[in-house]
């Protein structure tokens, strides 16, 4: 067994590198995708190019 | 709020197949459609094609994919004569070698259906062509809603993940003009044909590859010739995709730049698929960039999966863990620590303690080490992917290293890390990768979707932090001004990961 790993939690997300590992090597990266930013209207607030408004 | 109906989108229009004499042949309301048609295969093949082409794939022989939604809406779809108007102007196309095309691939929707491949004729890459307007009103509301639909998916959540949507909104603040471009292009050609000198002084070098390369140089100004073309054509198209990007005209995009692959699931932006000789004159916001760009990227996420691999069974998860799994399965049963490799990570730990010694450069390094003093980087990095990539029984026959066997060779270059590599190409990762799955492919499988675990990791800190960002695979493209204080950020965090990742500034 290799005893040299480390799982810091360093992560402004509250999650930690441990949590990323696991979430980006599961079958299911696309809903822990969805956990680091949950909400898409928020999301949508950083982004300032696409223009929401001009399309139905 | 509705589409913008009064807008008029644009298309090339060949000297050789000009707007009129489609309207001559196919009549006034086919003269935008099949315009439209021909324009977009156009800017897709040139867009994809590449100067080292696969010869096997049908995209690198020129072949684009096109919708059969699309196919219908340009070329028409009612019948006529007992034939769809398409099919009858398709056949059309083919017989004046205007357009070939095959099916191939399944059809998501309909499985006994195949798609459809088209490739536009040589021909049309040396006309003379001009951007036009399409004057056709139905076609234009056609394109209009697309874009809404598109737009449309994006603000449900649907289409594009956090990831693609951070970067295609930095896309769209993006330029890139080069103002001597006819010297960039020179020198993109010079460091191809030194490239391919550099390569035929590779001794292990096969000789299907050697035969490819020499068909190059052996007419060497008609290749020149062709190549800076392609170079320039694909500068004046990703211009025109860029200003589709400020307009939010993404139905006309030349191709589907921002998506992830089957393949580890990386990211694409309208930016990846472009030489590194154009990429270092990208602004972002109109500032300059530079990237910043992980070191050793895949031989390093070779080490960190083996890391991951002899962790506690008990913390791994996912796709280690299934490798794990299966490589006992595959052992009956039993498992130990040379077949984990666990002495492979312990030569490592050594690499990184004195890496500072080799400027942390491991391929140099593991060339040292395995007695290719005399060997180029390039030669022995390219040999070493080979060998963690490459078919076995191609390879056997493909790699050619005087005295060295196969087997030897492998054993230099992995040491006892050869027997988990050997394994891990006989067990079945299908799931992982339902696309084209080969067991061959699994390492490469493994290490891409680790290298996009780091690196996605890495573009949350960015995201959480508003930095602007694109990224290329194993590198952020960033802002100049910013790129000290993110190199700084970045090597902070992914050091946190393991001492074994770190971030060089370009």
């Amino acid at each position: 067994m290799y005893k040299g790993i480390k799982h810091p939690t360093t992560m402004n997300t509250n999650l930690t590198t441990d949590d990323f590992i696991r979430g980006y090597l599961s079958e299911d990266v696309d809903s822990f995708r969805k956990t680091i930013y949950p909400n898409t209207e928020d999301f949508k607030k950083t982004l300032s190019n696409i223009e929401w408004d001009n399309f139905g | 709020m509705k589409p913008i109906l009064d807008k008029k989108y644009k298309i090339y229009e060949f000297e050789i197949f000009s707007l009129n004499t489609i309207e001559k042949i196919y009549g006034k309301g086919r003269k935008y459609g099949v315009g439209k048609f021909i324009s977009k295969l156009y800017k897709r093949k040139i867009c994809l094609q590449s100067v080292d082409e696969n010869d096997s794939h049908l995209l690198n022989k020129g072949y684009v994919y096109l919708p059969h939604s699309e196919i219908v809406r340009y070329l028409g779809v009612n019948k006529k004569d007992g034939e769809y108007e398409w099919k009858t102007i398709l056949k059309s196309l083919s017989k004046r070698g205007i357009v070939s095309y095959k099916r191939e691939g399944n059809n998501p929707y309909d499985s006994n259906k195949k798609l459809y491949y088209f490739r536009l004729s040589d021909d049309f890459d040396n006309s003379k062509k001009t951007y036009v307007d399409v004057e056709s009103n139905t076609l234009n509301k056609f394109i209009s809603k697309q874009n809404s639909k598109y737009v449309s998916e994006l603000s449900k959540g649907k289409g594009l993940d956090i990831f693609l949507l951070y970067e295609l909104d930095v896309c769209i603040k993006s330029t890139l003009s080069i103002k001597d471009l006819d010297d960039i292009i020179d020198l993109r050609v010079n460091n191809k044909l030194t490239e391919y000198r550099d390569k035929l002084e590779w001794e292990w070098l096969g000789k299907r590859q050697r035969k490819k390369i020499y068909s190059k140089l052996v007419d060497e100004e008609v290749f020149i010739e062709r190549y800076k073309r392609l170079l320039k054509s694909k500068y004046e198209i990703l211009q025109i995709d860029l200003q589709n990007l400020r307009d939010g005209n993404y139905f006309d995009l030349s191709t589907n730049y921002f998506k992830r692959d089957e393949y580890g699931y990386r990211v694409y932006n309208i930016f990846s698929r472009c030489i590194r000789e154009y990429r270092s004159f990208i602004k972002i916001d109109g500032e300059e960039t530079i990237e910043v760009d992980l070191k050793n990227s895949m031989i390093s996420m070779l080490y960190y999966f083996i890391k991951l691999l002899n962790d506690k069974p008990n913390k791994q998860s996912g796709l280690v863990k299934d490798v794990y799994n299966k490589l006992i399965q595959l052992r009956d049963g039993e498992i130990n620590d040379v077949w984990l490799g666990l002495p492979y990570l312990q030569r490592w730990e050594y690499i990184k303690d004195y890496g500072d010694k080799f400027n942390n450069d491991y391929y140099l390094f593991l060339k040292e080490e395995s007695g290719f003093e005399n060997m180029s980087r390039n030669s022995f990095k390219e040999l070493l992917w080979l060998i963690l990539f490459g078919r076995e029984s191609q390879l056997k026959k493909s790699i050619n290293l005087n005295k060295h066997k196969y087997n030897d060779l492998k054993h230099l270059l992995l040491g006892s890390g050869r027997f988990l590599v050997e394994d891990i190409t006989k067990i079945d990762l299908y799931k992982w990768n339902k696309k084209n799955y080969r067991r061959y492919k699994n390492t490469s499988l493994i290490l891409h979707t680790i290298e996009r675990l780091v690196m996605e990791t890495m573009s949350t800190i960015l995201i959480e932090k508003k930095y602007k960002y694109i990224s290329i695979f194993d590198g952020f493209i960033v802002k100049k001004s910013q790129s000290e204080e993110i190199h700084k950020l970045l090597n902070s965090r992914v050091s946190s990961i393991d001492k074994v990742f770190t971030f060089t500034l370009k």
